[in-house]
């Protein structure tokens, strides 16, 4: 149980990590008019060795950073990830996720849905105080899912080996490595 | 369930957040200030000659500049004479002076430019004496007005935001009109609106016209520049026309800021 909620601290950390790290590139390329937004990146990490009771608060609270940093509706991304997470959560367990790329036919997708159900939202609830063009949606969706191949390969990678590091992975995934 | 939460609570978490984030942005900001400092450490000895040149060139320019003092010192005793002279006519008028502000410099530590919302965060907050709705302008024009503060950063919302509205006026005409955001094109081209432009008004791609803030803002005072106007058309009740504002580039790339904290 202590090794569960460990786990999941050191989890938070990683997406933390990611999270400002993004933060920092996209406060460059942004004066090209360019942004990566990978909320995709944020609800794979959970599924590593976690369950559901302590996935989805990951989910959640990463949700929450992620809306404070772009600037989103606060609670959209908590949500959106939580039932990103629930949803995908029994899928991934049952398919061989040994292989990176199966990880990636999961995020790719979920990142295209995330795209467009913020410029839904965008258009539908926020149209009075946000704006987003057409041609930068798609401007940011190519960058952006262009940045999630390598970046979702490293992230699940850099995860698995700091928590293999602190003896936190299931004994499952410690075999298949 | 999520709406059902109070909405302080949901401002306190995300000031929390905001508090937690500052840190980090502040850190990474410093730190390229560092690596800025020691990679000019580190310039090889062409780069160096180079400077020096530079430097003494600046130097050269000192010189006269200090010679031009005297002058600039005389102009300065005229300048004060007629402001003195200006406040005295006013107070004889009862005319309220117009809305004087203290300058406070701030760095900026981490940019937020997506398509949807644009922001900044800079080194000053409360401990600074900054408060939410000030005005933000740097050398090149208005940039934006701040939305949160914390006790040691501030988030600044830029002009390309749609929520963004001021008063302003065009160069050489008194008559108010409104300027809104419009976000940043492809290529990062920063873009805004000018509304209910009076019709007599036609500027030109060969004749633009410049946007310029206005004190009936109350934060900001009148003339600071917004953009270039070079086109207008029928707006969309016919009585006004508007049009795009082309905005400075440099508003994407901003280092450094000026924060307008009125005079009480």
């Amino acid at each position: 149980m202590q090794k569960q909620n460990r786990a999941a601290l050191v989890l938070l950390g990683v997406n933390l990590l990611t999270l400002i790290l993004l933060g920092c590139v996209n406060s460059v390329i942004g004066q090209h008019g360019v942004f990566l937004y990978l909320p995709a990146l944020f609800f794979l990490p959970g599924h590593l060795c976690l369950d559901n009771s302590r996935g989805i608060p990951l989910a959640f609270v990463s949700g929450l950073l992620l809306d404070q940093q772009i600037e989103t509706s606060f609670g959209f991304h908590a949500f959106a990830l939580s039932i990103f997470h629930l949803l995908s959560s029994n899928w991934l367990r049952g398919v061989n996720y040994r292989k990176d790329f199966v990880t990636l036919l999961l995020q790719l997708p979920a990142n295209l849905l995330f795209f467009i159900l913020w410029l839904l939202w965008v258009a539908i609830f926020e149209s009075a105080t946000m704006e987003w063009s057409l041609g930068r949606w798609f401007t940011d969706l190519t960058a952006s899912t262009l940045a999630l191949i390598p970046l979702a390969l490293w992230m699940s990678s850099f995860a698995e080996s700091l928590l293999g590091m602190n003896r936190f992975l299931p004994e499952r995934r410690k075999e298949s490595g | 369930m999520w709406w059902g939460i109070p909405a302080s609570w949901k401002v306190f978490t995300k000031s929390a957040f905001a508090e937690f984030h500052a840190p980090l942005w502040d850190l990474s900001s410093r730190t390229e200030d560092l690596s800025n400092y020691w990679g000019h450490l580190s310039d090889s000895k062409q780069t160096l000659i180079e400077k020096a040149k530079n430097s003494s060139r600046v130097q050269a320019d000192l010189e006269l500049q200090r010679d031009r003092s005297k002058v600039i010192r005389e102009e300065i005793v005229r300048l004060r004479g007629l402001k003195a002279s200006l406040s005295e006519l006013e107070s004889s008028l009862n005319l309220g002076s117009a809305q004087q502000f203290d300058p406070i410099v701030a760095r900026v530590s981490h940019r937020s430019l997506s398509g949807w919302w644009q922001k900044i965060t800079v080194r000053k907050g409360r401990a600074h004496g900054l408060k939410s709705g000030l005005g933000v302008i740097s050398n090149r024009g208005v940039v934006g007005r701040v939305k949160s503060v914390g006790s040691r950063s501030s988030e600044i919302e830029l002009i390309t935001n749609p929520s963004f509205r001021m008063v302003a006026h065009f160069e050489g005409d008194d008559r108010p009109v409104t300027f809104q955001g419009r976000g940043i094109a492809l290529g990062g081209i920063p873009v805004g609106l000018a509304l209910d432009v009076p019709h007599d008004l036609n500027p030109t791609p060969e004749k633009p016209h410049t946007l310029t803030s206005s004190d009936l803002s109350s934060i900001f005072p009148r003339g600071i520049p917004l953009g270039i106007v070079k086109d207008l058309g029928e707006g969309e009740e016919g009585l006004f026309k508007s049009g795009k504002v082309a905005l400075n580039l440099s508003l994407n790339q901003l280092t450094e800021v000026t924060i307008l904290v009125p005079r009480q």
